[in-house]
């Protein structure tokens, strides 16, 4: 029931896309090419979106293992810090390997939607 | 574009707007709605509304309508309360009027946003406004607001109205919701509106409540509708009780319409809508009703035509509706014993098993397999967090999975090849994403069911096996394979496994010609790479394997999966295979002397043998393979430079020259020689990286810091091996000097073997490595990799004994700040200069005299260079010029002298630093940039005596229009009181803000 874009969490912006859309709307609104009303509003299109794109687009999958070191559930969000992760991409290509991985998940319905 | 002027007369503007919709080029109808939204937002525009409501035509009146919407737009600010109650009458007035006058709906429905757009800047006007609107359509005329009273019911105010004004009512109250429902709720500008708006659900509720009730009148959808828009608007307010409460009531007045054929659609929508995303909207008791429907014969009926034919319109949403009611109460469906919930959950089973193929045929199973791996997982959850509790619902849950696990796999059969031949792309691949789902869902099954599951899948390949049924096999493989990152090295599943793979598994999979479908032989295969650490450690199955996956590699089909599996089982079992690197080699060189293999393909076989070279103890056999295997590619070399020198020689159906032509094909025309010569030597220094990295050891060694020798040959046959790689990189990279892929691919081969610690054919001698960089020029392709390269070898040479390290740094270093005087801007070549300025900053803290060694002139012009960089456009230079000013600022020498010339550079360049960096901070930066910027300056305060100085005279001479000398005052106290705390980010970040001003803070 989510169709207003106030109902997707922003936590995408602070990825290198959403970080570098805003460093483009900075350009924008500095160059006087858009007001700011306006660069809201890209963003929350940019958190529906990006929220969208990732559950119905996107298809790649990839299985990791590791030893799992911490977890906690505080205010609706799991933290997982997992050790010694091997990653294993669905293409068959090769595994990629990291010493410390930190998962932060959010509930795919906000808490004011359910 | 000429604008045109301001009409005059009504006559001219009707002719404007008459001109307006009708058919006229985009020019003119552009010229048209510019005058006419001058006029509109002109002194005369409400005026030009009253004049243009009294003309007959729909456009003019739907015209007059837009015109309110942009007046209110617009200019809500200049209209007092008496303004705002006059055109709320008048609105109101021409919209009962166009009712009865046979104006078009679509006027009709303008005039309504006008309203709503009225009560969105004046509300306080009417705040009840459904109850105003109601009380006009009863009364037939408008009303003042003053007048209104709660004399009368709206039950019985609606109960009088027709078919057309409770069409309209409904409309109203429906564009109401969605536009209120857009307004940010938690905002003191709207929030009144909104409690406002909450204020008009009991007339609402009225009002639908009828509509309902009478559902024939044809307004019902149309309710339908406005319900669930207000539940929508419902679920995001905060403190919701009384709204809820109040939209509840109709519920089972909602649920009347299931049974009408052209309401159907829209019920069941809304209904599964509420329980996908709000089923705490629904009472326990109204989901029970909801839950009444499916037992219903009524009910039976659609589902048994989900059964017949999944595209049935309202069988797949009637289906939907069983699953969104399934998926709300799961919990309770998985602990429930109720054979009414148990024959539900059976229903649901059945949702997978409709009639016909996936995707094609039955568009509902994806839906029904999202149902049923929510259904595991929480059954997951329920079992193990009550473990040790009876668990008297699990054998009926078990039982119903049987069959979830069994339609599955009958689902994802492959169908015939004629069948599939014919679906669509889309189909195609939606397919082979559904056949992953159920792979995701079986990994979640499995950890409640383990070797069970894996066990039933292995007698079900023998069983398909006997019935020689392909399709079953395939599919049974295919789940196999997918629980392969479950199972673990225990015996009981190495037990199930053996019963797979066995002699007839190998022989099924290695049928050449036969009726076994290819993709079968690609799950086999497939299987084998997936189950490597099963051949581990049951080695007795590894030379089967391996033999049946290099004879598939001479089939097309089946090459790519097959090459993944070898360069996989390779690598895992090395230490298993030594004694096959010959026998390998040569099925290599069979290979490629057959056929032209394509390049990855062969640069994972390549890599695969290595595996096993690397692994082979005696160091005479293994330099002896290494050697082997290497010939090859170095013939290949020496074949590419033949042909580049003589192009005559050129004979295409040699597969040692058609090995250049992998890009080619026809019907472009044939690439000249030397472009085929540089493809040859490309895929041969390709073929040498994969062997670099097959040949990086798998077990860590101890490195001896303090030693004074590095750990490589200076002579003896494996300085020799690497003497002739060299050789022949330095020749292909003279050869193609103008071939970045050359260069890139040179670069890979050397950083495979930074990371080693023990002796080997791609562990140079550092001398080596660093003559090969200081001789690449400025004008050679790929430079910023080979700086990037160069980086790591910096960190290499780290690792092992540091007696060698100054030497290298120390050539290292001028190599690459000449690069960087070569640059005609810092800017024009970002990957250079980001990778230079890291060279120099990852050299700076662990041997600060190599760099404080060389040419002053040098040193001033890196410095200062930086600084340009610090003040450029591009964000990586700039980070890579933060990243260096920080280790800078702050290192701290033991040698005096050393520490004195810091101290000078620092005493001259320590002001300039901290203008840049201001000039950055006050606004000229990027957003993103900050953090970076904020590092140096944390370092700044911290390490220097003289910052706040510094820091002083740069923020005065900081022009911004938006702080002023105070704030810069406040901001410098805030950045000294900190002390290189984490906060200052926060300051910086404020101060950019404050600096760049208002419109900036749209963004948290």
């Amino acid at each position: 029931m989510a169709t207003n874009s106030t109902n997707f969490y922003d936590l995408y912006r602070h990825g290198s896309l959403g970080v570098t859309l805003t460093d483009a709307l900075d350009d924008l609104i500095s160059a006087e090419r858009i007001d700011p009303q306006l660069a809201i509003k890209v963003l929350g299109q940019f958190d529906r979106i990006v929220a969208e794109s990732l559950q119905e687009k996107v298809k790649a999958r990839l299985t990791f293992k590791g030893s799992l070191d911490t977890y906690r559930f505080c205010d609706e969000v799991w933290t997982f810090l997992i050790k010694n992760v091997t990653f294993k991409m669905d293409n068959g290509a090769s595994t990629v390997v990291a010493d410390k991985v930190k998962i932060v998940s959010c509930s795919a319905k906000r808490t004011d939607e359910k | 574009m000429d604008s045109l002027p301001l009409p005059t007369s009504l006559d001219e503007v009707l002719h404007l707007v008459r001109a307006l919709y009708a058919p006229n080029p985009p020019k003119t109808i552009g010229m048209i709605q510019e005058v006419l939204q001058r006029l509109q937002k002109s002194d005369q525009g409400w005026q030009l509304v009253q004049s243009l409501m009294l003309q007959p035509d729909n456009n003019t009146k739907f015209f007059a309508a837009l015109t309110i919407i942009v007046k209110l737009n617009l200019e809500n600010k200049n209209l007092s309360e008496d303004d705002a109650k006059e055109l709320l009458q008048n609105t109101i007035g021409w919209t009962l009027q166009s009712m009865g006058d046979g104006t078009g709906d679509f006027v009709i429905k303008k005039l309504c946003s006008a309203l709503v757009t009225h009560y969105i800047f004046f509300s306080d006007v009417w705040p009840r406004c459904v109850r105003q609107l109601l009380t006009c359509l009863d009364l037939g005329r408008t009303a003042p607001v003053e007048a209104l009273d709660d004399s009368v019911e709206t039950s019985t105010l609606v109960s009088g109205l027709d078919a057309q004004k409770m069409a309209l009512a409904i409309h109203f109250a429906t564009v109401l919701v969605e536009e209120v429902g857009k307004t940010e709720m938690s905002s003191p500008k709207f929030v009144q509106i909104n409690e406002r708006l909450v204020r008009n659900t009991p007339d609402v509720t009225c009002l639908l409540a009828r509509a309902f009730d009478r559902i024939t009148e044809g307004y019902a959808k149309q309710a339908m509708a406005c319900y669930q828009a207000w539940i929508l608007y419902a679920q995001r307010v905060p403190q919701n009780g009384p709204l809820v409460e109040s939209l509840r009531n109709l519920v089972a007045p909602a649920m009347k319409c299931f049974p009408f054929d052209d309401l159907f659609e829209d019920t069941a929508g809304l209904f599964t809508e509420v329980l996908q995303n709000y089923s705490t909207f629904l009472t326990k008791p109204q989901q029970e009703a909801v839950f009444t429907i499916f037992h219903s014969q009524w009910g039976y009926g659609h589902y048994s035509r989900l059964k017949e034919d999944a595209w049935d319109r309202d069988a797949m949403l009637y289906g939907m509706l069983m699953l969104a009611y399934g998926e709300a109460t799961v919990q309770d469906l998985i602990t429930s014993t109720d054979p009414q919930k148990q024959s539900f959950l059976g229903y649901l089973v059945g949702i997978l098993n409709v009639k016909g193929y996936l995707v094609s045929d039955d568009p509902i199973f994806v839906n029904a397999l999202d149902f049923w791996s929510v259904f595991v997982e929480t059954m997951v959850d329920t079992a193990f967090s009550n473990e040790g509790a009876p668990q008297p619902w699990r054998p009926y849950a078990d039982d119903h999975l049987r069959n979830v696990v069994m339609h599955c796999w009958q689902k994802i059969q492959w169908p015939p090849v004629e069948e599939f031949a014919q679906w669509d792309s889309a189909d195609r691949q939606a397919f082979v994403e559904i056949r992953k789902d159920v792979i995701d869902m079986l990994q979640s099954l499995f950890t409640l069911n383990g070797v069970t599951l894996v066990s039933y899948f292995v007698n079900l390949y023998l069983e398909s096996l006997q019935k020689q049924s392909w399709a079953e096999v395939e599919a049974t493989l295919y789940c196999l394979g997918g629980l392969s990152d479950c199972v673990t090295e225990e015996a009981k599943y190495d037990n199930e496994l053996s019963r797979v793979f066995s002699l007839p598994f190998f022989n099924l999979v290695g049928q050449v010609a036969g009726p076994i479908p290819l993709r079968l032989r690609q799950t086999g295969l497939s299987l084998i790479e997936k189950y490597c650490e099963y051949f581990e450690r049951h080695s007795e199955f590894l030379p089967h394997s391996l033999n049946l996956l290099f004879a598939a590699i001479e089939d097309s089909a089946l090459r790519a999966a097959s090459a993944r599996s070898i360069s996989t089982l390779c690598s895992s079992c090395r230490s298993i295979l030594t004694g096959e690197a010959a026998t390998f080699i040569n099925h290599y060189r069979t290979i490629r002397s057959g056929q032209v293999l394509d390049s990855i393909t062969e640069e994972k076989i390549v890599h695969a043998i290595a595996c096993i070279i690397q692994a082979i103890q005696d160091e005479t056999l293994r330099l002896t393979m290494f050697e082997e295997l290497y010939g090859n590619m170095s013939q290949d070399v020496e074949r590419a430079a033949k042909l580049k020198a003589q192009p005559d020689i050129l004979d295409l159906s040699d597969p040692n020259f058609s090995r250049g032509l992998e890009n080619w094909s026809a019907p472009q025309p044939i690439p000249p020689p030397e472009e085929i010569a540089k493809q040859i030597a490309l895929r041969a220094l390709r073929c040498i990286s994969s062997m670099a990295k097959g040949m990086q050891d798998i077990q860590e060694h101890v490195v001896e810091l303090d030693s004074d020798t590095a750990p490589v040959p200076r002579e003896g046959r494996l300085a020799g091996i690497q003497a002739g790689i060299v050789r022949l990189m330095v020749a292909a990279r003279a050869m193609f000097d103008t071939s970045g892929e050359i260069a890139e691919t040179i670069c890979n081969i050397f950083k495979a073997g930074f990371s080693e610690t023990e002796p080997g054919p791609f562990v140079f001698p550092p001398d080596v490595v660093t003559d090969y960089f200081v001789q690449q020029p400025v004008s050679a392709p790929r430079l910023g990799t080979t700086l990037s390269t160069a980086c790591s070898f910096i960190g290499s040479l780290y690792r092992g004994p540091r007696m060698l390290v100054p030497s290298h740094l120390a050539r290292l270093l001028p190599w690459a700040i000449s690069i960087l005087q070569s640059l005609p801007e810092p800017e024009s070549d970002t990957e250079i200069t980001q990778n230079a300025i890291n060279l120099v900053e990852k050299i700076l803290p662990k041997y600060p005299s190599v760099v404080f060694e060389q040419p002053s002139q040098l040193l001033e012009f890196f410095f200062l260079f930086t600084l340009r960089v610090l003040d450029g456009k591009e964000p990586l230079p700039k980070g890579a010029a933060a990243d260096f000013w920080s280790v800078f600022i702050s290192l701290k020498l033991e040698d005096p002298a050393l520490q004195s010339r810091v101290a000078s550079a620092m005493e001259a360049l320590g002001p300039l630093f901290t203008n840049s960096l201001i000039r950055n901070i006050g606004g000229n930066a990027m957003r993103s940039e900050l953090d970076k910027l904020s590092d140096p300056l944390k370092k700044l305060v911290v390490q220097q005596s003289r910052a706040q100085m510094w820091l002083e005279s740069a923020l005065r001479d900081l022009s911004s229009s938006h702080v002023t000398a105070a704030d810069k005052s406040v901001f410098l106290k805030r950045v000294l009181g900190l002390r290189g705390a984490r906060q200052t980010n926060q300051v910086v970040r404020d101060f950019w803000l404050a600096c760049r001003g208002s419109n900036f803070a749209y963004v948290s």
